[in-house]
């Protein structure tokens, strides 16, 4: 089974609406969320936690149903927010006290065994820690009640470089267990470029595609050529281009179709997370 | 520990913060620096400990905290009326207890107004019905503004509600009330208890829908 | 058993490791019956998706190169030598294309390799 299924999610805000959009996260896999600022990620992570009531559509967690009319299934998850969400004038250890009772599989040697290792001293307000041990502080929560699912919203925006390293060796080792699943949203894609098992591609509220990273990255390609080249069919077969003065980039979303037209009169690259994203806001088109 | 209990535990750690203000405004009116006073003690503090306990988590990111938790949305509503209903005895037992302590010190005798601890505990639990529907319909945003407003009503109708009881139209009143104690009190408890049950479901109406 | 992945050489990264493992599986390094690491394992030493180590295993499973047993893990095939040599064989040939490749490019002829590789035999002297 399937560890989210979001079945025709719609949302509509003041800027964009977000239409009947579907996709799995796959069990025992680490599923990326990407897509540009504002595109609807973390509303769809807010829809999966409860915390906005969608305008149509039907999300279950672990086959069980999920929204803001239920609460039990959040047992099994570890939320991690964008921001701190905790009581600020608080110490961590008194954080704590309130939230352990809450879970039923609560491991208080574990969640000691993250403190010690994230090196936080308990009993410091969490106003006064710095952003990235708000972080950590929420990862080691997160963690230590033995979710299932974990659930990271832009988790890594706001650390510094050797954290978000040491993030991901965290994040492998939890899914060393095949039972358990990540959903990890992040505008900074280079992390999950590596570790990722599944991609979903959100832009502008509009579900781009959801699908396995390997083969998104097989298919899609960097198109690069003189810019003489550049006529009206390349400009059709790319999703998105960037012209200079010394050539021009694009991004086609068939790599094989794009070899057969333009054989080797243009250079061939294996595209990475963000340059589909960028493409694609850039061109702005519908594709495959 | 069942999920409400946890709850409302939270609130009572969260408050431990503005426990010293509450013991200062309880010492200053409680007659140890001015007169014998229990209309302001009595109509501001319980008042006062309501608006700063429940206001602590009025902020968007702690609602948003709230609801990540394995809890659903009517137990988070639930437990704040819960809470708010022991921190109203909690005011009243602190009113109280500076009354008596300053009752023996001033006259050597323990009198207890029962009717100002009724009266205070009816209009406290009416206050209440009316500030969480508020809290959960505009809290989220205009936060200080609303807690402004709430002690500005407070005041106010502190200072109304004593010069009605001083007053003559009330005599009859309370004259039907004393004769008919038994009636009386079923009515007003009942009629108290439909008040907060239409706030809860207010409420609960408001916070249902609720986006964070 | 030392895999290392190069992320900018365009070669993808599945097809990376089953190189360098069919390579050290083949020239013994490996023996028949060595346990290998866990696909979640490999993942998180090499810092790369669960699904690419899956895939290479499964290509090498293809290949006749490793078994895998359910529950248990995967392990180096108890392959019988003529498979292995069959294996190496194809090995060599692929690199001898590749070499004559090199030398028709430059150009270098045949005859010129074949004298070429008979005089670096020799220089590798009596103590071989």
């Amino acid at each position: 089974m399937n560890a989210v299924e979001v079945k025709g999610l719609s949302k509509s805000y003041g800027g964009y609406a977000m239409n009947d959009i579907s996709f799995p996260v796959p069990r025992g896999y680490i599923t990326g969320l990407i897509g540009p600022n504002g595109a609807g990620k973390s509303t769809i992570i807010k829809a999966i936690m409860g915390m906005i009531v969608p305008d149509g559509g039907v999300i279950t967690v672990l086959g069980q149903n999920a929204g803001a009319t239920e609460g039990n299934y959040k047992q099994e998850i570890g939320y991690i927010s964008d921001e701190n969400i905790f009581y600020e004038y608080l110490s961590m250890e008194q954080m704590k006290r309130i939230i352990a009772p809450f879970y039923a599989r609560w491991d208080e040697d574990l969640y000691l065994k993250y403190m010690d290792l994230f090196e936080l001293p308990s009993r410091k307000k969490i106003k006064d820690c710095s952003k990235g041990m708000k972080t950590k502080y929420a990862i080691a929560l997160a963690l230590s009640h033995h979710p299932s699912l974990l659930i990271m919203d832009e988790p890594t925006a706001g650390l510094d470089p050797v954290f978000r390293r040491e993030l991901l060796d965290l994040l492998a080792d939890y899914i060393l267990e095949e039972e358990n699943t990540i959903l990890f949203s992040s505008h900074l894609t280079t992390d999950l470029d590596r570790v990722a098992d599944y991609v979903t591609f959100i832009d502008r509220g509009r579900l781009v595609f959801s699908d396995n990273k390997d083969e998104i990255l097989e298919r899609y390609s960097i198109v690069k050529g003189a810019k003489e080249l550049l006529d009206g069919d390349i400009r059709k077969e790319m999703i998105g281009i960037r012209e200079t003065e010394v050539g021009f980039e694009g991004l086609s979303g068939n790599r094989d179709k794009a070899v057969k037209l333009f054989g080797d009169k243009v250079l061939y690259q294996r595209p990475t997370l963000e340059d589909i994203m960028y493409f694609t806001s850039k061109g702005g088109k519908q594709h495959a | 520990m069942p999920k409400i209990i946890c709850l409302v535990r939270k609130d009572l750690i969260l408050v431990q913060r503005y426990l010293w203000l509450i013991v200062i405004y309880a010492f200053i009116f409680s007659g140890f620096i001015q007169s014998n006073d229990s209309a302001l003690l009595y109509g501001l503090l319980p008042g006062l400990l309501l608006i700063l306990a429940i206001g602590t988590d009025m902020r968007l990111p702690n609602q948003q905290f709230l609801v990540s938790l394995p809890v659903k949305r009517n137990y988070l509503i639930f437990s704040k009326y819960a809470s708010s209903f022991i921190f109203l005895i909690l005011g009243i037992a602190v009113c109280l207890l500076m009354n008596m302590v300053t009752d023996l010190v001033d006259y050597g005798t323990l009198k207890i107004n029962a009717s100002l601890v009724i009266g205070t505990f009816i209009s406290m639990t009416l206050f209440t019905s009316i500030y969480l529907p508020l809290y959960y319909w505009l809290g989220l945003k205009g936060a200080q503004f609303l807690n402004m407003a709430m002690m500005i009503i407070i005041m106010v109708s502190n200072g109304a509600v004593s010069s009605l009881l001083g007053s003559e139209d009330i005599s009859r009143p309370l004259e039907w009330v004393s004769a008919h104690s038994l009636a009386a009190s079923v009515l007003i408890a009942s009629a108290t208890a439909l008040v907060v049950f239409i706030s809860y479901q207010i409420s609960l109406a408001i916070f249902r829908k609720k986006d964070l | 058993m030392n895999i290392l992945l190069s992320p900018s050489s365009g070669e993808p990264i599945y097809l990376q490791i089953v190189r360098q493992m069919r390579g050290s599986i083949l020239q013994g390094e490996l023996l028949p019956g060595t346990p290998l690491p866990s696909i979640r394992q490999l993942a998180k030493d090499l810092q790369i998706s669960v699904i690419t180590t899956k895939r290479a295993y499964n290509e090498l499973e293809q290949e006749g190169l490793i078994d895998s047993v359910v529950g248990k893990g995967s392990f180096v095939a108890g392959g019988n030598q003529e498979f292995i040599r069959e294996q190496r064989i194809r090995m060599l040939e692929d690199k001898i294309k590749e070499l004559l490749e090199e030398s028709r490019s430059i150009p270098v002829s045949v005859d010129e390799l074949i004298d070429w590789i008979r005089l670096l035999e020799n220089e590798g002297g009596p103590d071989k």
